[in-house]
């Protein structure tokens, strides 16, 4: 069984204000991980097939990513489509990150095995609760054997 | 003698007018034939010699030429006419799909636009947010003994009324923009959405619209009656949503100074269904009248009534993609009727 707080968590969002503000917001409901930030989808990418450089998956090590769809280079769905096809990662949890709530949108990152779909809330208290979620999301994951996923809507 | 020439000239008129009736019937046979419709159009009557029938025949056959000319020229024009009509229609339909591409275009725009318009303004609200947070931290931490009193009142001022008075300021204006963008975000979703067109129970859409709107009506205070409907073609969901905007504008606009009727009526022509949707409200002067159509116009911006002056907007365009249309019909201090335009459609089975 993993521990929540051994679980590093992978932000992927080319916006810095995103990101930073993600990052508060999880240390603001005391979850206090390790955490790692990407730019675009191909870090991602990198960093999960040890192409990357210094930053490279610890095979068997716990993750959460939370995975922007919107951003250059590799976008999340893509992302999420190899990581879905991918038979060691397929089991790493991935919440979505947009700006919208296209139906199609979420439509096609659940057909692809997202386990939750968020979307950027401007206002103070509908992005706490988010991340209260997420809180309560990466605990949920943390005592279930991994393999089995949860899926969260 | 006599009699003999008698007989004779008798027999040989007789004869002569047999040769001249049988002569006769080979142009009737051909006549029958040009009227029935049977023959091709190079059938000629072909009688030799130089009798009065020989020259009927050249007549009639002269005639016929005549017909043929008139005919082939007539094709020939109706042919140019056909091709012209044909060439109208390509032209036509590359208009159409050139449009249509146009409008895509278009709607994928304010759909980009809106996505990256949303992501500053979560960083805006987000930011503001901590520096509310970072006062509220401040102020904790001047609430400690160990800071001089000089020092808590020089910056209380700052601290609680000039830091969240201007963050009140952007996040009002953030949240405003927000809505603005999800607003065109559902205006560009509506015009992408597959619509799903089929005969529609008027009168049960209408019940399901009041339905939905029973809470809002009551605290209104309003009455709405839904008259027995002639049924449209459309998708459900988007008719539903124009009528749910229209009687909820009724509502929302509604003239205090007495109580509220929304009254819906219908009626059909068999091409074209028509619904009225009647009140009892404010009523709109007729010059603001052509601009309530327009995006985000609204009739009191700062008024109490919210809303994104979207609703009427989304209505129009709703309706022109069903092939419809909307008009207003408006006086101030008696109210406003909106007929709404649809193609007809016949219920194979009345529901119960």
């Amino acid at each position: 069984m993993t521990k929540a707080n051994e679980i590093t968590v992978l932000i992927a969002d080319d916006d810095d204000g995103h990101a930073m503000l993600i990052q508060e917001q999880l240390e603001d409901v005391g979850l206090h991980n390790k955490i790692l930030r990407f730019r675009d989808g191909a870090e991602v990418l990198d960093f999960f097939s040890g192409t990357g450089g210094e930053r490279h998956r610890e095979p068997g090590a716990p993750y959460l990513l939370l995975l922007d769809i919107r951003m250059p280079k590799v976008d999340g769905v893509e992302v999420l489509r190899h990581m879905k096809g991918h038979d060691e990662l397929r089991t790493i949890p991935v919440i979505m990150l947009t700006t919208t709530d296209d139906p199609h949108e979420v439509a096609e990152c659940y057909a692809l095995g997202c386990n939750s779909y968020v979307t950027k809330p401007v206002s103070f208290v509908a992005f706490s609760e988010v991340v209260k979620r997420l809180g309560l999301f990466i605990s949920v994951i943390a005592v279930t054997p991994s393999g089995s996923l949860i899926h969260q809507s | 003698v006599t009699l003999i020439g008698i007989v004779l000239s008798v027999l040989i008129a007789f004869l002569a007018g047999r040769i001249l009736t049988r002569r006769l019937a080979v142009i009737q046979q051909v006549a029958d034939n040009v009227n029935a419709g049977n023959s091709d159009s190079a059938q000629r009557v072909v009688l030799a010699g130089d009798d009065e029938a020989a020259r009927l025949a050249t007549q009639f056959n002269g005639m016929l030429d005549s017909l043929a000319e008139r005919k082939a020229a007539y094709f020939a024009q109706n042919q140019r006419s056909m091709q012209e009509i044909n060439d109208k229609v390509v032209e036509l339909d590359r208009v159409n799909s050139e449009l249509e591409g146009k409008n895509k275009e278009m709607e994928s725009m304010i759909y980009t636009a809106s996505h990256d318009l949303r992501s500053p303004l979560v960083n805006i609200q987000g930011f503001s947010q901590r520096l509310e947070k970072a006062v509220t931290d401040i102020n904790t931490r001047l609430a400690q003994d160990d800071v001089p009193e000089k020092v808590r009142t020089d910056l209380a001022r700052t601290l609680n009324e000039r830091i969240p008075s201007a963050l009140g300021f952007i996040k009002a204006s953030s949240l405003k923009m927000d809505m603005l963008i999800n607003g065109l975000l559902r205006l560009s979703r509506a015009g992408r959405a597959q619509l799903t067109i089929e005969p529609l129970d008027m009168t049960l859409v209408l019940r399901a619209v009041v339905d939905s709107l029973a809470i809002q009506a009551h605290q209104a205070g309003a009455t709405i009656r839904v008259d027995p409907l002639p049924a449209c073609l459309g998708d459900s969901t988007q008719i539903n949503q124009v009528f749910s905007n229209l009687i909820d504008n009724a509502i929302k606009y509604r003239d205090p100074a007495r109580p509220l009727e929304v009254h819906i009526t219908g009626s059909s022509d068999g091409q074209r269904a028509r619904y009225e949707v009647t009140d009892t409200g404010l009523g709109i002067a007729e010059k603001f009248q052509p601009r309530v159509w327009e995006l985000f116009h609204r009739l009191d911006p700062n008024g109490p009534i919210p809303g994104e002056g979207l609703g009427l907007t989304m209505v129009q365009r709703i309706l022109a993609r069903h092939g419809g249309g909307i008009t207003l019909a408006s006086s101030p201090g008696k109210g406003s009727c909106f007929t709404v335009e649809l193609p007809a459609a016949f219920l194979k089975e009345k529901p119960q």
